[in-house]
């Protein structure tokens, strides 16, 4: 299983990426939206993106609905500081999977992760 | 218009006044009449009598003169001697001393020796007699009075008398009253006296005047009474003798201005006073003018009715006076009716213009001018309404004070949470990263198995307050931001068990007693069951957080109005510590705690009062120091629209309600 993690916060990409790395799971990481995007365009398929919203220049949205153009059948998981319902009818209409607030313990993260891959099997 | 207050004020008074005003021109008027008529009949009456002593003085004129002469020593010796001549040139003087149309001297065997212009010669006598000398050979006493000569009588008297009394009646042709002077009669005043020296009658000499045309009595009756006196070219008064019913002296006048000999008295007016003896008073259309008329029988020396004495007086006069009177009395009622219509305007005024005034304020008021001009306070019952409108205008007046607090007090909590939800979205943003680092790697290492236990339970101190964190982070972030409300309508006393079972492990636990009252036929509410919920419980909470065990919390319902609306409340008292008073004003203020640091956030009570305004309702607190507090929360029963600046926070129609918005 592959998943991509997208923060402007190394603390946060690093966490992420320590909770993932335990649990033998296959990670990348961006520190912001135009590095997502030039890893998504080259790798062959990601099971799960894991994104932050407020980033700079390019926000998360913004980078759900191209990695969606790319990767129709990838799973996407947003993190948030400030998770409002404005906020989960946006990312819904853009085709998010899921959403989890920040801080989160490393059972939460891995909760949310199984729970939205489920609908999509590893292949 | 005619039917406003004013109108049907001076409608009644008009009324009054005129009812008064036509009684008194009906009645007074008719009095008055009455009054003026039976002056004018009382007058008329005695203008009768003096027209009756003129005519009487006149009769007993000729009979003074005729005894003035008959006792003269001339007359005697003429009588004595048959000197015809002699007796004759004195009675010519007689005649003009007197006046008289005839006169003639009668020897005692009744021949007529003498008359003015004629004599019979010696031994011989002239033709005729005369009704006078008649009746004083009969019974030996002088007479005067009234008599009829018929035409020969007259005719051998004077050829020319004859031709005086012959008066055409215009309605002669045709009258059929069955009362008939005789062709050629004449009425006479006459008188006849006996002539005696020493007892032996030595003549009889008579005199006196035709009345027919002979206009000297009611002319004189004319000047005397009435003095001639006109009246809108009518002569005020007038007289007349009748011959039978035909008029043979008057001076009332025609239309042509000739005298209206000829002409006859009315039917009526002959019945009663010729046949039937009476006088007559009353008014009577006399030629061509109504009078106020008297009539009265003449009676000749035979005591047979004869004739008639009228006088009249104008009835215009009369009715003219009652015509003025009447026309002042319209006066005096047109009058009445103008003073009504003023004062009734007056008076309307007076009583309509602080009505006037109320309504003008009454305007203004929902205008929103509370304090309205109303004018002076009328000491009438008026004065009653108007104290009662003042003490309704300050009553709104402090009203919509009160509400203007509301409001700002409204405005001001909303504008604090806008504030605080910018600053709380802020800093959440930015703290919550760097709790996530903590966090996770605080998870990750408490993982680890080869912890020593020293390290691992501070770990977990570690964890337990960086999950303190997070927790008044997300109280932060639940205040700031107000999640959509799905209200339903909610039966409170379901509602309120819901709650108290869910706190009765946790009173039991503190030894608190938890009292609730159900109400019996409550209204249901329209509510947010979850956010409702919320709020009850966190007060029942805090309630037991400050009650000692052995305390009572009582939970019941009351009816209760608010800012003028109707409602109900919920009353939830504690027994415990109560709450200092200068912490009343910040209790529901975001941060605001008394409770020992680590054990509340300080918006459980700020997020509570935001959900109970957003339903349109009221908390407010009640506490004494020692005693314990008591919370009320007010909910109106109406549902109310949410007001705007509660969507202010969710204005997107499909705004859904919000996980984990727990206080």
């Amino acid at each position: 299983m592959r998943i991509l993690i997208v923060d402007d916060d190394a603390m946060v990409v690093e966490s992420c990426k320590r909770i993932l790395k335990e649990e033998g799971i296959s990670i990348q990481t961006a520190g912001n939206s135009r590095q997502a995007k030039e890893i998504l365009e080259k790798a062959e398929r990601f099971d799960l993106m894991l994104t932050d919203i407020k980033m700079p220049k390019q926000d998360g949205f913004q980078l759900v609905s191209q990695a969606k153009k790319k990767w129709p059948d990838m799973a996407i998981l947003m993190m948030t500081g400030y998770l409002t319902q404005e906020t989960i009818e946006k990312g819904s209409q853009g085709g998010v999977e899921g959403f989890i607030a920040k801080p989160f313990t490393p059972e939460e993260l891995l909760n949310a992760i199984w729970k939205n891959l489920k609908k999509k099997p590893t292949e | 218009m005619f039917y406003s207050t004013r109108s049907k004020l001076i409608v009644s008074f008009i009324s009054v006044s005129l009812l008064v005003g036509i009684v008194s021109l009906i009645v007074g008027g008719q009095m008055l009449y009455n009054s003026i008529l039976s002056e004018a009949h009382h007058r008329v009456s005695q203008d009768l009598n003096v027209a009756r002593v003129i005519y009487d003085d006149r009769v007993n004129a000729i009979r003074l003169s005729l005894e003035t002469i008959g006792l003269s020593g001339d007359v005697h010796s003429a009588l004595d001697t048959g000197d015809r001549m002699s007796l004759m040139s004195l009675l010519d003087q007689v005649a003009i001393r007197g006046n008289l149309d005839f006169a003639g001297v009668v020897s005692p065997d009744g021949a007529v020796i003498c008359r003015m212009g004629a004599y019979a010669p010696a031994d011989g006598v002239l033709p005729g007699k005369n009704p006078v000398t008649e009746f004083v050979l009969t019974t030996g006493d002088a007479v005067a009075g009234t008599v009829v000569l018929d035409q020969a009588m007259l005719g051998q008297e004077n050829p020319k008398l004859a031709q005086r009394v012959l008066i055409q009646s215009p309605t002669d042709n045709q009258d059929n009253r069955g009362i008939q002077t005789e062709a050629g009669d004449g009425l006479a005043i006459a008188a006849a006296v006996p002539v005696t020296v020493d007892g032996r009658p030595l003549g009889i000499i008579y005199g006196g005047i035709v009345l027919n045309r002979d206009q000297s009595i009611v002319d004189k009756i004319g000047d005397t009474v009435f003095k001639n006196e006109l009246y809108k070219g009518h002569k005020m008064g007038n007289a007349t003798i009748f011959f039978k019913d035909l008029r043979v002296s008057t001076n009332v006048m025609k239309k042509d201005g000739t005298r209206a000999i000829g002409t006859h008295a009315s039917n009526e007016v002959t019945q009663r006073v010729l046949n039937g003896g009476k006088r007559w008073t009353d008014r009577a259309f006399v030629v061509n003018n109504w009078y106020i008329t008297a009539y009265e029988p003449i009676t000749d020396i035979f005591n047979n009715r004869v004739g008639m004495l009228y006088v009249g007086v104008l009835e215009a006069k009369y009715a003219d006076v009652r015509q003025r009177a009447l026309w002042v009395f319209s006066g005096i009622t047109l009058a009445g009716v103008a003073l009504s219509i003023g004062l009734g305007w007056l008076l309307a005024n007076r009583i309509l213009g602080p009505v006037n005034q109320l309504i003008k304020a009454s305007v203004e008021i929902s205008n929103g001018n509370l304090l309205p001009e109303i004018g002076p306070i009328s000491k009438s019952d008026i004065g009653l309404l108007q104290k009662k409108f003042e003490k309704m205008a300050s009553a709104l007046r402090e009203r919509e004070q009160q509400r203007h607090e509301e409001h700002e007090t409204r405005m001001l909590q909303s504008e604090k949470q806008a504030s605080v939800g910018k600053l709380a979205a802020g800093v959440a943003h930015e703290i919550n990263n760097p709790l996530t680092a903590v966090l996770t790697f605080t998870h990750l290492i408490l993982r680890r198995k080869s912890l020593p236990d020293d390290v691992r339970e501070d770990l977990k101190t570690v964890a337990l307050q960086t999950e303190r964190v997070r927790n008044i982070v997300k109280g932060l972030l639940n205040f700031s931001r107000q999640t959509h409300l799905d209200p339903e309508s909610i039966n409170l006393n379901r509602l309120m068990g819901d709650c108290v079972s869910l706190m009765e492990n946790n009173a039991l636990i503190r030894g608190v007693g938890l009292n609730f009252k159900r109400k019996d036929s409550l209204p249901m509410v329209t509510l947010d069951r979850n956010h409702f919920q919320s709020v009850i419980v966190n007060i029942i909470i805090n309630a037991l957080d400050a009650t000692k065990p052995g305390g009572q919390i009582y939970i019941h319902f009351r009816s209760a109005t608010f800012m003028g609306r109707t409602g109900i409340e919920i009353v939830i008292r504690d027994t415990g510590s109560g709450i200092d008073p200068e912490h009343l004003d910040k209790l529901f203020d975001p941060f605001f705690t008394t409770k020992e640091v680590g054990k509340g956030t300080g918006l459980g009570l700020a997020v509570s009062a935001g959900i109970v305004e957003r339903h349109g309702g009221s908390i407010s607190v009640q506490s004494k120091v020692g005693k314990g507090s008591a919370f009320a929360i007010w909910l109106p029963v109406k549902p109310e629209k949410s007001s705007p600046q509660n969507n202010k926070w969710c204005d997107q129609p499909s705004c859904e309600p919000q996980t984990g918005s727990n206080i």
